[in-house]
């Protein structure tokens, strides 16, 4: 009987003692603190609020933890600290953990595979730190919940791993900014509640798989920057039907743009610029009715800008710059609603630019420099008061500058050089708030400079090899940012201000072969900041003024006649 | 009859001008055009004597007006590069790419603390790789592939973290690949081309001597 009862009490200490030890002897508040010193690393710095503490739920208080009733660890939540150091394996015993955020805190070292113990986790985001070696993919065979993994921007090497093709609820996946070699796996098509696709800024190389275009749900697709892709832009990317974002810049890209997507209907951006595209820009691809900004510069495209993309009425950003299109700009384009900015500089178009350009009100940056374009220039470019880049140099552009670019208050640059124009220069320009670069030089235009001038930003203003007449006006010298002034080359006459040497920061003035006279004003040995002076071949009398020796020392020799 | 000194006209080039008007930086990226020669004249906006650079073509500022950029890759330049680049403190990007710059990289570019870019690929660049390049901690990006460089790839760089980028491949180097810090993941094909370079260093074995300086 008694040996029973003995046996009896062995048995229950021994379930009591193996209970004990079945939760392995650490408590999460155990694990946190051992997170915490290979973590904190060799600066030993970071959350400097985890602390040992005799309370079952003091962990529960660390900044950055939260727990659900039990007092386990639901969420860790560590961004923007100084940490430095590593994962330890412990992390593995939060298994009750949903959301894992340790982002921007210098972390490095290796994914410890314990983490495949995490089969609660709903977000993963170690984004921005140190992390290297490969990614552990088998960490995530067990995560079935996981609808974020985000290791955007650390040192993963080898290949992307391929286990996560069996997460049905995975929504967003980055592996983008890292160093995975090998291909775009073609298991990734499985991951059928995938929105977001991630795969940006890495070595990868290969075919782009086709099959990527089953993911219907797809709303990113960020490939593109130092990828060095083989072929092209797979067709199938048209059945993409929710995609709003697609990125493939700069990753190697040839071929033609795939007409297949003008079915994405809800696409806002389109970037497949710094490629090898060749070919005709598709006219399907006016079939992309959401879209915003389309970037397609710096490839090798041929033909025209398609008609068709008058169907384009949400577009606002047009950037088709150095590549070899040509014909001319088509007239719808002075009617899409939305354009603000509008930029196909280096390529042979010809014709003239759309009459209503700029008529929408929305119209902010225009550089069409460098074609064969002609025609007057549009009246209503700036209608909506936004226009703030005017670039149309290199040109043949012909007839006057509009009276109404005189009042366009938004203006910060006009390049029109090289081009025919011709009439008078809007005397508004010279008031123009914001204005700090004039660049009219190589034109015809004629009449005279006006009399009021108050542009308080304007630092370079270049007329030259133009037909301007009359004289300097005194009021120049209100324009006190001006620091170049080149008006050479033109049909001016009277005489030099006064006043122009009161602008404190002017630097280099030159109006050479004119027709100025009179005498150099004495206020130029106030204009301390001057350096460079050309006033040569022109109608010029009496004496250099004595005050100059204090400014510069004369290194040229004067005309004859000194005496 | 009072004989006016001059007739018709006269043109002054002024050599000397007030130290107050100077802007260091724009004095520093003018000692960099008189040192490179421009067929093309992509520096003619590069004028000393102005307030700042920050009206300069191929140059951007940020808000105060510090020099955050300089862009000119592909533009045909040759000559050389010049030790006041050192004191565009806020410089970001150094883009010298696809010109035909010689010289040496001057170890003040090792002052550059903001530089995140070093371009310098594709040119006639010669001379060693300085460690003073070591120092710069925003570094993301440093490619010298396609030069004429010469000697080790110095130790320092192990110490940039933020290094993701680094291609030094079609030049001269000799001694070993430094594997370890941001270098664990750079690709071995961003080193070859250096007919003697030696390969991964071995770490943890007595260092031999290389014959490498």
């Amino acid at each position: 009987m008694r040996s029973l009862y003995s046996y009896l009490l062995l048995y229950i200490s021994m379930i009591l003692l193996l209970f004990c030890t079945s939760t392995k002897g650490y408590s999460d508040l155990e694990v946190l603190l051992k997170l915490k010193s290979s973590m904190i690393g060799p600066k030993a710095s970071g959350v400097d609020d985890w602390e040992f503490s005799s309370s079952p739920s003091a962990h529960c208080h660390f900044s950055g933890v939260k727990c659900n009733e039990d007092y386990r660890v639901v969420a860790l939540n560590v961004s923007f600290a100084p940490l430095y150091g590593t994962i330890s394996p412990e992390i593995g015993l939060l298994n009750k953990l949903v959301n894992l955020t340790i982002s921007k805190v210098e972390l490095t070292g290796n994914i410890p595979t314990e983490m495949r113990n995490l089969t609660s986790l709903k977000t993963f985001n170690i984004s921005n730190n140190y992390f290297r070696g490969s990614f552990p993919g088998e960490i995530l065979t067990g995560m079935t919940q996981l609808e974020i993994l985000d290791a955007y921007n650390n040192n993963f090497t080898g290949l992307l791993p391929v286990e996560l093709a069996n997460l049905k609820h995975l929504k967003h996946l980055s592996f983008g900014g890292n160093y995975f070699t090998g291909e775009v796996p073609d298991k990734y098509s499985d991951i059928q509640s995938l929105e977001y696709l991630g795969l940006n800024a890495n070595d990868l190389t290969g075919k782009i798989p086709a099959s990527l275009g089953r993911l219907k749900n797809l709303k990113s697709l960020i490939l593109g920057y130092f990828n060095a892709f083989h072929g092209g832009i797979p067709p199938e990317f048209g059945s993409l039907t929710q995609l709003k974002i697609l990125d493939m810049a700069s990753c190697n890209l040839t071929g033609e743009v795939p007409e297949s997507l003008g079915n994405l209907k809800r696409l806002r951006t389109l970037l497949l610029q710094q490629n090898s595209l060749t070919g005709r820009i598709p006219s399907k691809l006016a079939g992309l009715t959401s879209l915003k900004d389309l970037d397609l510069s710096l490839n090798e495209l041929t033909g025209e800008i398609p008609e068709s993309f008058s169907a384009l009425q949400n577009i606002s950003m047009i950037l088709l710059f150095k590549n070899k299109l040509h014909g001319s700009i088509p007239s719808y384009v002075g009617d899409l609603p939305q354009l603000a900015v509008l930029k196909l500089w280096e390529n042979n178009f010809t014709g003239e630019l759309p009459e209503n350009l700029g008529r929408n009100g929305k119209l902010c940056n225009l550089d069409v420099s460098s074609n064969y374009l002609t025609g007057s220039i549009p009246l209503d470019l700036c209608k909506g008061g936004t226009l703030q880049a005017l670039i149309l140099m290199d040109n043949f552009f012909f007839g006057p500058l509009s009276e109404k670019l005189g009042n366009c208050k938004s203006l910060t640059k006009i390049r029109i050089k090289k081009n025919n124009l011709n009439g008078t220069i809007p005397a508004g320009i010279f008031n123009l708030p914001l204005l700090s670069f004039v660049e009219l030089d190589d034109n015809f235009f004629a009449g005279e400079l006006p009399p009021r001038m108050s542009g308080d930003s304007l630092e370079m203003l270049k007329i030259s090899n133009n037909l301007i007449s009359g004289e300097i006006p005194p009021a120049i010298g209100n324009l006190r940012s001006l620091q170049v002034l080149e008006i050479a080359r033109n049909k001016l006459s009277g005489e030099i201000p006064e006043q122009i040497f009161e602008i404190k920061v002017l630097s280099k003035i030159n109006i050479r072969n004119n027709n100025i006279t009179g005498e150099i004003p004495p206020s130029i040995s106030r204009c301390t900041s001057l350096t460079s002076i050309d006033f040569s071949q022109n109608s010029l009398s009496g004496e250099i003024p004595k005050g100059i020796n204090k400014l510069v020392h004369l290194s040229n020799s004067m005309s004859p006649g000194t005496g | 009859m009072a004989a006016p000194i001059w007739v018709w006209a006269f043109y002054v080039a002024l050599t000397l001008f007030p130290s107050v008007l100077g802007n260091s930086e724009g004095d520093a990226l003018y000692t960099l055009r008189r040192s490179l020669s421009d067929p093309d004249n992509v520096l003619q906006s590069w004028d000393p004597t102005l307030v700042n650079p920050c009206t300069w073509f191929h140059i951007t500022c940020n808000q105060d007006n510090r020099v955050t950029r300089v862009d000119l890759g592909n533009s045909n330049l040759s000559g050389h590069l010049v030790p006041e680049l050192g004191k565009l403190e806020h410089l970001q990007y150094l883009e010298l790419y696809k010109n035909n710059i010689q010289g040496t990289i001057p170890t003040e570019l090792g002052n550059l603390k903001s530089l995140i870019s070093l371009d310098l690929y594709n040119n006639n660049i010669s001379g060693t790789i300085p460690p003073s390049l070591g120092k710069l901690k925003s570094l993301v990006f440093l490619r010298l592939n396609d030069n004429r460089l010469t000697g080790p790839i110095p130790r320092e760089l192990v110490g940039i973290s933020s290094l993701k980028v680094v291609d030094v491949s079609n030049n001269d180097l000799c001694g070993t690949i430094p594997t370890s810090g941001p270098f664990e993941h750079i690709p071995l094909s961003n080193f070859e081309e250096n007919p003697r370079l030696e390969g991964p260093e071995l770490l943890g074995l007595a260092s031999y001597d290389t014959n490498c300086s």
